[in-house]
């Protein structure tokens, strides 16, 4: 029975994607309804697995088989693990999923014949970031970590006409992979120094006894490469903003809730492996703390609602990553499930407003009259005071337990709360452009969408404003730490009346900041470049440096190896043979003359010379 | 002896090649049906060898032989082991899609699948034969259509690339013929077997270390290692599609073979001396390959430097010398070859419909050949090592065994993984993402014959993709037996 449940749980994606692939042409329009009821049958059977087993906490089920022989000694598993940790994984995953599936059906009405290849791929993704999830070693997270970046790439360039978007799926996937090249190595290492990759088996005391301390920190730094890559941490965060350029409800799943949450989930999967090495521990919490900077300053000077968005995803996940180096695993993973709520129901909002509006710009959408989008300004409200930690909205719980575990490391808790400044700042300076420096919406030509799509709009809006209230109680006082003592039956989450003071005060000061900037002062765009604003519109000059710096490095050293070979190799050396062979052959037919005196030359220089030797 | 079953393989192109020659010439569509059954029953009969094959049994299996010139040791002697059944099936499935795509061929079809079979006959006697004398014999079998399929079927500075590729063969095979009769002659062998020769003949290590270099330089021309690979591109590029798939798909596979059947089976012990200078090679492949490939503006050539670069992973994984490795590189000979005859099968589709393979005059096809554009990606994707085909498990173990044996070697192969994962999905983009270019308004998809065809590549490289087992239970037991025992 559990069996068939887990297989139901990471396989009925699978069957999504394929059946969609395989429908016939007349058949194509089922594709959505296919690929939400199968998402939706994952869900349940999750569901039903927690409630068969709710002392999973004690007692977690595992399953595997061989995949792979490689040798005698070394065979890799395929296998799936359920603790705690990934059924709240798999809860998040194929809820969010689930309500973006829903969602899309409204927003990819348009596409036509693309629409089955659009679901085909979310279902495709779905069951891989499912199984990353399930999987219950490093080898088999990694297999389906390249296919979560697979199913990225292939929706971040859905609109393969647009050279921007194909521009940008490559640059993710390149820039993913060029991460992923340390996991790769880890895998290997870890393959070579353990022999097993289970991660109940690396995460042991004995495997942690066994390696050396060097090995650990190598290993740990080598996988956090893959998860600087996957979950955008500085500097490898430089594919995130450009990867908006997909399908909005695809930003919401992937590259907000989900994917690049998924460096997080590893982090935490290994966690007694990682906790081992203070050196990994440090470098997790600095390379945090400058990806939750760096995002939450970019914020503040985007015009483009997703691109807002993508910044604030970035600086959330160094938020996350904080946490963990500062060795909060359940913080961490508690601000991960609330960020997957309130930021896939921000980016689900935006996307409604740029179905409506048909710009991403902000300041065009005021100008256009975006308050009369009452409902969704009100979700996006739901969302943003949650993503600025305002009482009692879900990221208020959950930042003020990584401030909380940042309480002993003065430099990286100020460091917290500036960027809860900034964040609270990008938040309200969206919410003030598009509700206050609305134009009043003239009386525009209603186009009315049916009933059923603006259900399917509505419907996971709703859903997600609840459901983030919801999921921040659970890690209160209130309902007992429920969602907390989930992921780890030790945390307290007790959180002191000063931490939330000083919390909530940083974000009013975010507030009035904005105020005064937006509300008082008025600023409008276009805004001239000064000063440190100068650096930001550079973002930072990190694309620069990956673009133009080491991309035409190693460009330009494969034009001069291409020039090397077609030159040197293939030029001097083998067309130079084939040269001084014909160059040879010709000299030696002048020998052959014809004349019979040429002849008898050679004939008496080679005798005289034969004599000459004989005598001596 | 019961039925000869390696022989049915060997014969099957033979037979289609005689019938082809009493084929009228006119009668084309009949030519190619006859190629196409002969191929599908050389499938077939590679199915029911590998069938029968008992891969828990490291002898050598389905045994063959007939006394030729007993006196001077040369029996026409076949057998398949877990070594060489996996090349057979590979070759035989190559060719059976390689008729198919020809299917549209028009130009002197007569002549063209009499030459593709007679080529693939000398493939199949290369990889199932145990005896040096006929191992040369069916190379030059291989190698000499090739010039004429070239030259006459060829695209793009067709003479030059057919004369590069013959003569560069020749000369590796020059190399390989002269260490056979040192074997023969200067080491006392007297006898061209390789069975006996491994059992009778103790060399002088001296002999050893040269001859161990000489075939493997010798094979490593025809597997593409650098710096002896320039043909292979040039090559690729110009032969006609079949021909490029059979090239790149299973040629290169000979000069790998050869390398682990003759070089490694006879003189281990020198491979052992010589595994840092071959690695090194093979390291040189793998990023020079990748890199290179960056740089071209031809899809053809693309393919045709990442399989130098691919290549350089089967040459790493033999150069370690262990069971990891070489089952890896073992996997790996496969898997490309599966891979690239898709890749060349696509791009042929492309340059039938466009008649043009630039990147620059190339764009957005993926709106007008879906179907196509689609298994080219999956080809690509195997290409950049995804898990879930079946370039991942190969690379996987190849860079397990070398971050072991050799560290730089290892960390170059991850990192040729993200170079090709560069080119690839450029090359992706050029071709089939973008505007559409307003010359391609008419052209078309491919059929459902077609479609069949690349169905059955697509099909091995997922199939082995998730389940790896399937080829590994092959050759594992014959590598840990041979190393185990040092050959």
């Amino acid at each position: 029975m559990e069996l068939f449940l887990i297989f139901t749980i990471v396989g009925s994606p699978l069957i999504a994607f394929l059946m969609i692939a395989l429908l016939p042409h007349r058949l194509k329009r089922i594709a959505p309804l296919l690929s939400i009821s199968f998402i939706f049958l994952s869900f349940l059977s999750s569901l039903l697995f927690f409630l068969k087993h709710p002392q999973i906490q004690e007692t977690p089920f595992e399953v595997q088989w061989t995949w792979l022989q490689a040798n005698r000694n070394l065979s890799f598993n395929v296998g799936f693990l359920m603790d705690r940790l990934n059924l709240l994984m798999l809860f998040v995953v194929s809820l969010v999923s689930f309500f973006v599936q829903v969602f899309s059906v409204a927003y990819m009405a348009d596409e036509g014949r693309g629409q089955s290849r659009y679901f085909a791929f979310l279902s495709l993704f779905s069951f891989a970031m499912i199984n990353l999830v399930a999987s219950n070693n490093l080898l088999q997270t990694f297999i389906f970590w390249e296919l979560v970046g697979l199913a990225s790439y292939l929706l971040i360039g859905f609109w393969y006409q647009k050279p921007s978007a194909t521009e940008a799926s490559r640059k993710a996937f390149v820039v993913t992979r060029l991460g992923d090249l340390g996991f790769y190595l880890a895998v290997a290492l870890l393959t070579l120094h353990l022999g097993n990759l289970n991660f109940s088996a690396l995460n042991s005391p004995e495997a942690i006894q066994s390696l050396s301390g060097g090995m650990i920190t190598l290993v740990t730094l080598l996988i956090f490469t893959g998860v600087m890559g996957k979950s955008a941490q500085f500097p490898l965060h430089i594919w995130l903003p450009d990867a908006m350029e997909g399908p909005t409800p695809v930003s919401a799943l992937i590259h907000s809730a989900t994917m690049v949450a998924a460096g997080v989930f590893l982090t935490a999967r290994n966690y007694a492996l990682f906790s081992a090495s203070s050196i990994s521990m440090e470098t997790i919490l600095i390379f945090g703390t400058l990806t939750a900077f760096v995002g939450a300053t970019l914020a503040t000077i985007q015009n483009d609602i997703k691109k807002i968005l993508a910044y604030s995803t970035i600086s959330q996940l160094g938020m996350m990553m904080m946490a963990l180096g500062a060795g909060s695993f359940e913080a961490g993973m508690f601000h991960l499930t609330t960020h997957a709520f309130f930021k896939s129901l921000l980016f689900l909002a935006s996307g409604a407003l740029i179905h409506h509006f048909h710009t991403n710009d902000i300041w065009e959408m005021a100008q256009k009259g975006s308050r009369s989008q009452v409902l969704t300004l009100l979700v996006i409200a739901v969302g943003g005071l949650s993503l600025a930690g305002i009482f009692p909205f879900a990221g208020f719980w959950s930042k003020d337990l990584i401030l909380e575990a940042l309480e002993h490391k003065p430099v990286f808790h100020a460091a917290a709360l500036l960027v809860s400044f900034f964040t609270s700042y990008y938040v309200f300076r969206l919410l003030f452009i598009l509700y206050f420096r609305s134009e009043t919406p003239h009386a525009h030509e209603e186009h009315h969408e049916s009933s059923l799509l603006t259900f399917c709009m509505n419907f996971p809006l709703i859903s997600l404003a609840v459901g983030s209230l919801i999921v921040g109680f659970m890690g209160t006082d209130l309902m007992h730490h429920k969602l907390l003592k989930f992921i780890s039956p030790e945390a307290e989450g007790k959180l002191s009346i000063e931490l939330m003071m000083t919390g909530t005060g940083i974000a009013v000061l975010g507030l009035a900041v904005a105020y005064w900037n937006y509300l008082k002062r008025k600023i409008q765009p276009p805004i001239t470049a000064t000063g440190f604003r100068r650096v930001l519109e550079k973002k930072y000059f990190m694309d620069d440096l990956f673009e133009k710096v080491f991309g035409r490095m190693v460009l330009a050293f494969s034009a001069f190896l291409n020039w090397f070979d077609k030159q040197m190799v293939n030029g001097k050396m083998v067309n130079g043979t084939a040269w001084s062979t014909l160059r040879l052959g010709a000299l030696l037919t002048k020998v052959q003359s014809g004349e019979l005196q040429d002849y008898l030359m050679i004939v008496f220089v080679i005798a005289s010379a034969v004599i000459y030797f004989l005598v001596k | 002896m019961h039925f000869g079953i390696l022989t049915s393989i060997l014969l099957c192109p033979v037979i289609g090649m005689i019938l082809i020659l009493f084929t009228p010439r006119k009668s084309e569509q009949a030519i190619k049906i006859i190629s196409l059954i002969v191929s599908g029953i050389s499938v077939f009969l590679s199915f029911i060898a590998y069938n029968r094959f008992d891969p828990s049994n490291v002898l050598l299996q389905m045994e063959e032989k007939i006394s030729w010139l007993p006196q001077y040791g040369i029996n026409y002697w076949n057998g398949v082991d877990g070594l060489n059944i996996g090349m057979i099936l590979l070759t035989s499935i190559v060719i059976f899609t390689g008729v198919i795509v020809s299917w549209k061929l028009n130009y002197r079809v007569k002549e063209f699948f009499a030459l593709l079979l007679f080529l693939v006959t000398g493939v199949f006697g290369v990889f199932m034969t145990l005896n040096l004398f006929f191992f040369f014999l069916f190379y030059e079998v291989a190698v000499l259509p090739m010039y004429l399929l070239i030259a006459i079927w060829g695209s793009t500075n067709k003479e030059y690339a057919a004369l590069k590729l013959t003569i560069y063969l020749l000369l590796g095979s020059a190399f390989m013929f002269a260490i056979f009769l040192a074997i023969y002659s200067l080491a006392g062998a007297h006898t061209f077997d390789l069975m006996t020769i491994k059992d009778k003949v103790t060399f002088d290590p001296a002999f050893q270390k040269i001859a161990y270099i000489g075939l493997f330089l010798g094979c490593g021309v025809l597997a593409g290692c650098w710096p002896f690979h320039v043909w292979s591109p040039d090559g690729h590029v110009a032969a006609p599609t079949a021909v490029s798939m059979l090239h790149a798909g299973v040629l290169m596979k000979l000069g790998a073979y050869g390398i682990i059947r003759v070089a490694l089976f006879l003189f281990p012990q020198a491979a052992q001396a010589w595994a840092p200078f071959t690695a090194t090679l093979a390291t040189f492949n793998i990023l020079y390959g990748a890199l290179v490939a960056t740089q071209q503006r031809d899809l053809k050539y693309v393919i045709g430097y990442s399989s130098v670069s691919h290549m350089g992973i089967v040459l790493l994984g033999i150069s370690t010398l262990t069971v990891t490795g070489l089952n890896g590189a073992l996997f790996q000979m496969f898997s490309h070859g599966i891979m690239t005859a898709l890749f060349f099968a696509c791009v042929g589709h492309i340059y039938d419909e466009c008649h043009t393979r630039f990147f620059d005059e190339l764009g957005g096809l993926a709106h007008k050949i879906p179907i196509l554009s689609t298994f080219f990606i999956i080809a690509g994707l195997t290409g950049l090592g995804l898990p879930g085909l079946s370039g991942f498990p190969s690379e996987l173990l190849v860079l397990i065994a070398a971050i072991k044996t050799y560290p730089i070697s290892g960390i170059a192969t991850a990192i040729g993984v993200v170079v090709t994962t560069f080119y690839v999905v450029s090359a992706i983009m050029k071709a089939f993402y973008g505007p559409l270019n307003k010359n391609f308004e008419h052209i078309k998809d491919i059929d459902l014959w077609q479609y069949f065809g690349r169905g059955i590549l697509v099909a091995f490289l997922i199939i082995l993709g998730v389940w790896p087992k399937l080829f590994l239970n092959l050759v594992n037991p014959i590598t840990t037996y041979l190393l185990l025992k040092g050959f």
